[in-house]
């Protein structure tokens, strides 16, 4: 499933970019929202490689597809999720600056958040990444 | 040297409150930590001439989102990720505090949670967000 990460009104804006650009426009647009969502993506494996971590999954809100809270899924103590909470956070940042400069749009909010349970809230369309950290632990199939 | 604004002297107000509630009532120690770390941001936009960028005028985004997204601005523009950092490990910390985000399973309330566990960083956290916004 592709799910689109560019809000309504910047596609509004894009329409009219391409009628003044025209289509070689489409190529360059394109190209960043694939970026994007590569740097997503490789930010929820680099979260998932962190000690103590469980699971991650990138989690857009309901009302602004560019308000992603980094989830992590992590039963560590509190001392231990602190310096997870630490670390990741730093690297969500660092995403989220990337992504500013791919985009060239500011109105990005990315969030950090180490849970003990993912809860049911979160409905399927929202979540955009998710890496299953737990696997690797897991001992081959034989 | 000019006067202090009103969000400095709340934002030292609350950090001293943050101190005295850290032995009994440490769930409000971390609260303040995050409300004193919030009006560091509202002097540091005030002498900026952005205050008003926090204004209630109707607009979808609430005055909590449009602070949230003035300290990423100005953490980008002055390459200052321990702030953007803090402020958001901060307000985490305070969603737990204020509304047990995290705590129903472990049946645990905040007071009891920052009792056992100590809330020390709140103010390492704070003195970063101080340290750049001052």
């Amino acid at each position: 499933m592709t799910l689109s990460l560019t809000k309504p009104r910047i596609n509004q804006v894009f329409s009219n970019t391409l009628n003044v650009l025209g289509i070689n426009s489409i190529f360059g647009f394109l190209s960043n929202e694939k970026s994007i969502s590569l740097e997503i993506e490789k930010l929820v494996r680099r979260l998932a490689q962190l000690e103590n971590v469980e699971s991650v999954r990138a989690v857009r809100s309901k009302n602004d597809s560019h308000e992603i809270t980094f989830q992590i899924l992590s039963y560590a103590d509190f001392d231990e999720t602190k310096k997870l909470a630490e670390k990741a956070t730093a690297l969500v940042v660092e995403t989220e600056w990337k992504i500013y400069d791919i985009s060239n749009e500011e109105d990005w909010d990315f969030g950090t958040q180490v849970l003990s349970d993912f809860g049911s809230s979160i409905k399927n369309n929202q979540i955009i990444s998710f890496s299953n950290a737990q696997s690797k632990y897991l001992p081959k199939a034989s | 040297m000019p006067n202090p604004s009103i969000y400095q002297k709340q934002a030292e107000f609350n950090e001293q409150t943050a101190k005295a509630a850290q032995a009994g009532f440490p769930d409000w120690a971390v609260t303040m930590c995050f409300y004193a770390a919030l009006h560091w941001v509202n002097d540091y936009a005030f002498r900026q001439g952005d205050i008003g960028n926090f204004e209630n005028d109707g607009d979808v985004d609430s005055p909590h989102k449009r602070r949230r997204m003035y300290v990423k601005k100005i953490a980008k523009q002055n390459k200052w990720n321990d702030l953007e950092e803090s402020y958001e490990l901060l307000y985490r910390v305070s969603m737990t505090a204020r509304y047990l985000e995290g705590l129903e399973k472990q049946n645990c309330t905040a007071r009891e949670h920052y009792a056992k566990n100590g809330v020390q960083f709140c103010f390492e956290y704070l003195e970063t967000i101080k340290k750049r916004l001052i």
